[in-house]
């Protein structure tokens, strides 16, 4: 194989390298942020039940596009667990982790990306992992 | 305040009405008027499914039988260019024209690409000298979705569509996507980039650019046989696409391609300028293809409702092949010119018809100038030089009676003038019944006419050392009828609402054909009209599609063909290299939230019937390499880890994990001293290829998409 395809090679190492980081760091802050927040998730992996809460919005949705857009923004935020999207009736539900983010916080990023946001029921807590 | 959120408000519609009208603008026989108005009934289906996309499936709504690979399709292999991001699909099965030039040939419905008809969002590409490389000119991560309509379809864009049409739709000016960047490297050294920026400036205007650089900087020779296993490439293109829409409702398109790509295959250190018969020195392929596609659509509602609406569509291609082969010399300049106008009138929801007026046009620049080492010095060296025009202009109509979701009827005419053969009339008809809602039935049905190119459509011939015959330089009508049929059940069970099984059966049967037969003669490739012979193929296929457990689809797919063409003197044959059946199995399985996403695919490849001239040939085993006359079955696999991060994914990949090859792709009787086949020879072939060239490879990649805040 020549020098061309050892780079490639080592490229494909790196990149996977990069992977296995990704595949280890569940929770990439911790290792940056010592101190109390990360003793704080520590805390909360050593406690194996964590409520989780849902609400629900009513966002100003039209197509599969505005869908998709809500999936990929919402999808990776922080503290999400959980996402139904119905286009039909317009409704946006979130499952979340309270420790990490509240309504108003996903709220405030759903206005962000273009849409108008109604609250349409108060959180419950729904389940437990 | 409230102005800006009306406003916001306002642009959200307009996207989202984009958005349907890319969802509606597939290109059923129920066409819309050429991506322009798309108020189908089948762009409702897009507001019902909110689900993860499915990567490969039935479009349920659609009169035609069409498969979409939808974006989350594009994504499950290193998808580099158009013609890998079919194999997941066994309605189209890719190959390689040769081994030499890296261009690679799709076939749908048993018979070559050229008979299926390549549309960028409703506008014919691909045609004529632009058709050998085409599929490797459009980066796969440009696309938005893939939609495969088999059978004959609309007559709307034309009736070159014999097999059926391959429509791509790119990423839009409305994607609220200011910036997207890919990056991807294969372990064969092919590193692949690409960028993609979509801009809405104003209420009425929006714009995409579109960037792409692939490269293959080293060749490999894995299996030793002195030539290399893949080109040394390096191609460039740009895309600059606009919308405009006014507040009336008109609607204009308009936007240019330009691309760059040049590559060399063959034996390392080809030079065509010193390469002669009577030297040593190596053999190989040199090509330069350039190419600048500029397009316009304009859309204006003649009513409120849009009910009633023109359009037109002007699209012209210039593209330019400089290649050479060995002693043999190719170089080609095309103009290509398409224009369609149209007008739509939905009468009410039962009666909708389309009329226009459409053309066609290419002229044809050639030098072309062959010289082989054959006995007789009559065909060992021939050449042509000059203009060749063909053109085609007329009107059509097409009819579409609805009875609610139930019943539609679809009939469609086009009259049209041909240059050198001409008045030719070709109806089409499409039924679509559904009697309840788990079951769709669809039928249809028409003839399909275009100008062959017998070397652009054949571009592997230029690969060998054998001699032409027959008519290499004309341009034959080929005139085809296909019909055929599809019923799709949706099954109650699993995790969607999308189970179903499928299945299809399509004949296309050929009335005249340009016949190209390496069988005729020893060491000739001789191309003849089919007079009066036979030439047919019969398709069937079952698609199924489950989703057993949420995140978990589970496609399997089966195809079988059978070809077959009367050749000269040897009477009714199987059609050589054409393989008998495909069948693929796809398993996907997504984390919570996509954040981990795993793909496997798996193919299984039948035999297809070798030339004549490859009965005989061993291995170096001393061994048959084709005993019964037919090239062996043999799987392809592919996996793929994706993880999804915010707006950034990284996947890595493998391609044929089995490893599995062609062997002796290089044909030749004489072989020199260091057992490479020499290539002055007239049995000296490197076309006849029927599977993969390439072993094991590995991918990783990384795609970063930024979106638009407001």
């Amino acid at each position: 194989m020549g020098t061309i395809g050892k780079s490639a090679v080592m490229v494909l190492a790196i990149l996977a390298g990069s992977l296995q980081t990704l595949f280890a760091g569940s929770g990439p802050d911790c290792a940056r942020l010592a101190g109390r927040r990360c003793a704080v998730e520590t805390a909360t992996a050593a406690k194996p039940k964590k409520e989780l809460k849902t609400v629900t919005f009513s966002v100003s949705m039209h197509c599969e596009n505005c869908v998709k857009k809500i999936t990929e923004n919402i999808s990776f935020g922080k503290g999400v667990k959980g996402l139904e999207i119905s286009l039909e009736d317009k409704k946006v539900e979130i499952t979340y982790d309270p420790a990490k983010t509240d309504a108003d916080r996903l709220a405030e990023t759903i206005r962000l990306l273009g849409y108008d946001v109604e609250r349409k029921k108060t959180d419950d807590t729904v389940q437990k992992d | 305040m409230k102005i800006i959120k009306y406003i916001r408000y306002f642009i959200s519609i307009i996207a989202c009405l984009a958005g349907i009208t890319v969802h509606a603008s597939g290109q059923t026989a129920a066409a819309d008027t050429a991506g322009l108005y798309g108020e189908r009934t089948d762009s409702l289906e897009a507001s019902v499914s909110v689900s993860r996309q499915n990567g490969n499936y039935l479009k349920k709504g659609s009169p035609i039988r069409t498969e979409v690979i939808s974006s989350a399709g594009l994504r499950k292999m290193a998808c580099c260019n158009l013609a890998e991001s079919f194999e997941n699909s066994a309605s189209v099965t890719v190959g390689y024209s040769d081994a030499v030039t890296g261009a690679r040939q799709i076939r749908l419905l048993g018979l070559s690409g050229v008979y299926t008809q390549m549309l960028d969002e409703n506008r014919p590409v691909m045609r004529g000298l632009a058709s050998p490389f085409g599929l490797s000119y459009v980066p796969g991560q440009w696309l938005e979705s893939i939609q495969i309509a088999k059978g004959a379809s609309s007559v709307i864009n034309g009736v070159e569509s014999m097999t059926g049409q391959i429509n791509l739709e790119h990423r839009k000016p409305t994607d609220e996507k200011p910036l997207f960047l890919n990056a991807s490297v294969m372990s064969d050294s092919k590193v692949d980039f690409n960028a993609a920026s979509s801009l809405q400036i104003g209420d009425r205007w929006s714009t995409v650019i579109l960037g792409h650089v692939s490269g293959n900087f080293k060749s490999f020779d894995h299996n030793h046989d002195g030539y290399m296993d893949d080109p040394k490439m390096l191609q460039f293109s740009l895309a600059n696409r606009w919308l405009y829409m006014a507040d009336s409702g008109v609607q204009v398109r308009f936007g240019f391609k330009a691309l760059q790509d040049s590559r060399r295959g063959g034996q390392e250190g080809y030079d065509h300028e010193k390469y002669s018969l009577s030297n040593s020195l190596p053999w190989g392929s040199d090509i330069m293809n350039r190419s600048f596609n500029g397009y316009l659509k304009v859309g204006i509602p003649l009513a409120e409702d849009n009910s009633r609406n023109i359009a037109v569509v002007a699209d012209y291609t210039l593209y330019d092949m400089d290649s050479w082969f060995g002693s043999s010399k190719y170089l080609g300049r095309q103009h290509s010119g398409f224009i369609n106008v149209m007008y739509q009138h939905e009468i009410n929801g039962a009666h909708k018809f389309t009329a226009g007026l459409g053309s066609a046009y290419d002229m044809l620049d050639e030098d072309f100038a062959r010289t082989v080492l054959y006995p007789d010095p009559a065909f060992a060296s021939v050449s042509k030089k000059g203009l060749t025009s063909l053109f085609n202009a007329g009107v059509f109509g097409e009819y579409t009676y609805h009875a609610g979701d139930k019943f539609t009827a679809i009939a469609g005419v086009r009259g049209e003038w041909y240059s050198r053969d001409g008045f030719k009339c070709s109806p089409r008809a499409t039924l679509k019944y559904s009697p309840v809602e788990q079951i769709v039935v669809r039928l249809n049905g028409g003839r399909g006419l275009r100008y062959s190119m017998p070397l652009a459509d054949n571009i592997g011939v230029l690969s060998t050392g054998k001699a032409f015959k027959g008519m290499f330089n004309d341009h034959i009508l080929e005139d085809s009828w296909t019909y055929g049929g599809n019923v799709t059940y949706y099954l109650p069970f699993g995790a969607s609402d999308n189970t179903y099984i499928s299945f299809d059966y399509f004949h296309t049967g050929f009335n005249r054909q340009m016949v190209v037969d390496y069988e005729h003669e020893a060491n000739v490739i001789d191309f003849y009209a089919l007079d009066g012979r036979r030439s047919f193929t019969d398709n069937y296929q079952v698609d199924f599609s489950v989703e057993p457990v949420r995140r978990f689809t589970l496609t399997a797919t089966f195809r079988y063909t059978d070809a077959r063409i009367e050749l000269k003197d040897r009477g009714l044959v199987e059609k050589p290299m054409t393989s008998r059946y495909k069948g693929v199995l796809n398993l996907q399985y997504a984390t919570n939230l996509s954040k981990w996403i795993f793909d496997f695919t798996a193919s299984l490849n039948g035999p297809s019937r070798v030339y004549g001239f490859m009965e005989g040939l061993k291995g170096s085993d001393g061994k048959l390499l084709y005993e019964d006359g037919h090239t062996p079955v043999y799987p392809m696999l592919y996996a793929q880890i994706t993880r999804r991060l915010k707006g950034v994914d990284i996947y890595i990949g493998g391609e044929n994990l089995t490893g599995f090859r062609q062997k002796d792709v290089i044909i030749g009787a004489v072989r020199g001293q260091d057992g490479v086949v020499n290539p002055r020879q007239p049995s000296f072939d490197a076309s006849a290829v029927w599977g993969p060239l390439m072993g094991i490879r590995f991918y990783a990649g990384v795609r970063f998409t930024l979106w638009k805040k407001h």
